[in-house]
């Protein structure tokens, strides 16, 4: 069985309790939408391996907007967001194609090709790594494959694989997702409200593969929330956000009651 | 005119149609129908009065002619293996136009405007006017009905996977590009298996227009049964006509028959 107790390895320890180091680094994004709308105002955080970073906020402030410039699914005014040595926010074509490989994204919906099996799709996140003419066909190397067998297994859920995607439960497609997300080889797993969609269970279970990812895996868990009580169980960081600007940036020990409240104020 | 007028009103109408506006258009359509009447020099009564000459036609075309069965069996298969032809070949030439000629998968802004340039050419050029201009270049037969109900098919199948592709729910399509797949890779992994039971269902609809359209074109020298119920009317062989005509009927009704059956069993 998985825990769901937050394991508190970096509670107490050096100076402001950070453990690794910063994998993905964003600075000064700003993003305001063609029709007008200011989503993301000057917001800068780091996110660190082996950590999980919670970015926290109410409806509309401006998270997803922040998953969609890290991968560049939307592009940002101006910023940067590094990785790996590399600024994703310059880069284009052949260049962000490669840079995109080292970050692996679990969207909120169901983002599974429906009419493919649970493994087809986990096989699919060697794609960035395997260009090969075959694999227009959906032919991959064996090792691939057996790689995607290994991560079901890994997600308990590997007597699924042969089952199409748009027959799984909510909490089985989302498992399918991070599998694929792993099967990328990823240094950073960003989430976008991967448990919007789940019960209360099956939230905490999914949450709690991910903290065990950021811990054994040593991957840069960056997991954006809605729900103060999900985030204080999970964060190891906790990145707050209130109509597109950054106002709480802490160890999650550090957060007060208060001031994560204060996100979800009517008023300003 | 006409067609303008219609396509805009819908975007630019107020909720509610104002009343000299109903008039308006209520005064449109009765004048498009009676010029319409007039222009094609329509006499019901002629119908009454020729109703004689029907009778008589279909007294002489009884009973229907065997001998004519198995040379027309020949010939149905010509007429079937063009509409099969135009619609299998066009899908490779569609399936890439499509892809070009949707918003959220066109690789630029000029394919883009390429695609739907090409497609509107081959689709606005009726397939009969395609096989003609074929006639010239190849000579008289199967061959050149081929080519022109192909190329007029490439444009329809074109057009309707386009709307396909434009269709398909993007988050999966997302999820694969963020893991650095390249567009082909998207392409063939994320969006085809999204559209592929569409694309059969466009194609095999289109299979069975293609029935007919090769049928028509047999009338002015595309070979196939069309020649021969051609053929026939030219030299009053009531009989023969009317076999070939229930073979014709019988051969549409198979292929619709299958094209609905292989539907049912993809969905
Ligand atoms: N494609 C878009 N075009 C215009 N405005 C958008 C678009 N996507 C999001 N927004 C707006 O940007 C703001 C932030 O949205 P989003 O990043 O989705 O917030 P969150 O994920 O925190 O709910 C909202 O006001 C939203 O309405
Ligand atoms: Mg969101």
């Amino acid at each position: 069985m998985l825990t769901t107790l937050r394991e508190r390895t970096s509670n107490g320890a050096a100076g402001d309790g950070a453990s690794g180091d910063a994998r993905l680094v964003v600075r000064d994004l700003s993003k305001t939408y063609p029709n007008g709308t200011a989503a993301l105002a000057h917001v800068s955080f780091a996110a660190r391996a082996g950590e999980v970073t919670v970015i926290l906020g109410p409806n509309g402030s401006g998270k997803s907007t922040i998953v969609r410039c890290v991968v560049r699914l939307t592009d940002p005014d101006t910023g940067s967001i590094t990785v790996g040595g590399r600024d994703i926010a310059a880069l284009s074509g052949e260049g962000l194609r490669q840079a995109r490989r080292e970050i692996a994204v679990i969207f909120q919906n169901v983002s599974l090709v429906a009419r493919r099996s649970a493994l087809a799709n986990v096989a699919a996140g060697c794609l960035g790594r395997k260009q090969g003419i075959e694999t227009l066909f959906g032919l991959l190397p064996r090792d691939e494959l057996s790689l995607a067998t290994r991560l079901l297994e890994r997600l308990s859920i590997v007597h699924l694989a042969d089952q199409r995607a748009d027959t799984l439960s909510g909490g089985q497609a989302q498992r399918v997702a991070v599998a694929r997300a792993l099967h990328q080889q990823p240094t950073v797993l960003l989430a976008d409200e991967p448990v919007a969609a789940l019960d209360p269970d099956a939230s905490l279970e999914i949450m709690a593969v991910l903290q065990r990812l950021a811990r054994e895996d040593g991957l840069a868990v960056v997991c954006v929330l809605h729900q103060m009580d999900i985030a204080r169980k999970f964060a190891d960081h906790v990145v707050g956000l209130r109509a597109g600007v950054v106002v709480i940036d802490e160890r999650a020990a550090r957060v007060d009651e208060k001031s994560l409240s204060s996100l979800y104020k009517r008023d300003a | 005119m006409a067609t303008s007028f219609a396509l805009r009103a819908p975007a630019r109408a107020p909720k509610r149609m104002s009343l000299p506006l109903k008039i308006g258009i209520g005064a449109l359509v009765v004048f498009l129908i009676v010029q319409a009447y007039i222009v094609i020099e329509a006499h019901p009564e002629d119908i009454i009065t020729g109703f004689s000459g029907i009778v008589d036609i279909v007294r002489r075309g009884l009973p229907p002619d065997p001998r004519v069965l198995l040379p027309s069996l020949k010939a149905s298969l010509v007429t079937i293996d063009v509409a099969i032809l135009a619609t299998f070949v066009p899908i490779i030439f569609s399936i890439p136009l499509g892809f070009m000629a949707a918003h959220n998968t066109t690789p630029g802004r000029w394919a883009y405007y390429a695609a739907r340039g090409i497609i509107a050419v081959c689709r606005t050029v009726p397939d009969i006017v395609w096989a003609l201009l074929f006639v010239t270049a190849v000579g008289l037969g199967a061959f050149p009905a081929f080519l022109g109900l192909a190329v007029h098919s490439v444009g329809v199948l074109g057009r309707l996977y386009a709307e396909a592709i434009e269709d398909v729910n993007m988050e999966p399509v997302h999820a694969l590009q963020v893991t650095g797949a390249n567009p082909a890779q998207i392409a063939s992994q994320a969006i085809l298996p999204a559209v592929l039971p569409t694309m059969i269902g466009l194609s095999l609809y289109r299979l069975d227009t293609n029935v007919r359209s090769s049928l028509v074109l047999g009338f002015v020298g595309g070979g196939g049964i069309g020649f021969q119920i051609q053929q026939a009317l030219a030299l009053f062989e009531y009989k023969q006509l009317t076999m070939l005509l229930i073979i014709m009927c019988v051969m549409i009704v198979g292929i619709e028959g299958l094209a609905v059956f292989l539907r049912k069993s993809i969905s």
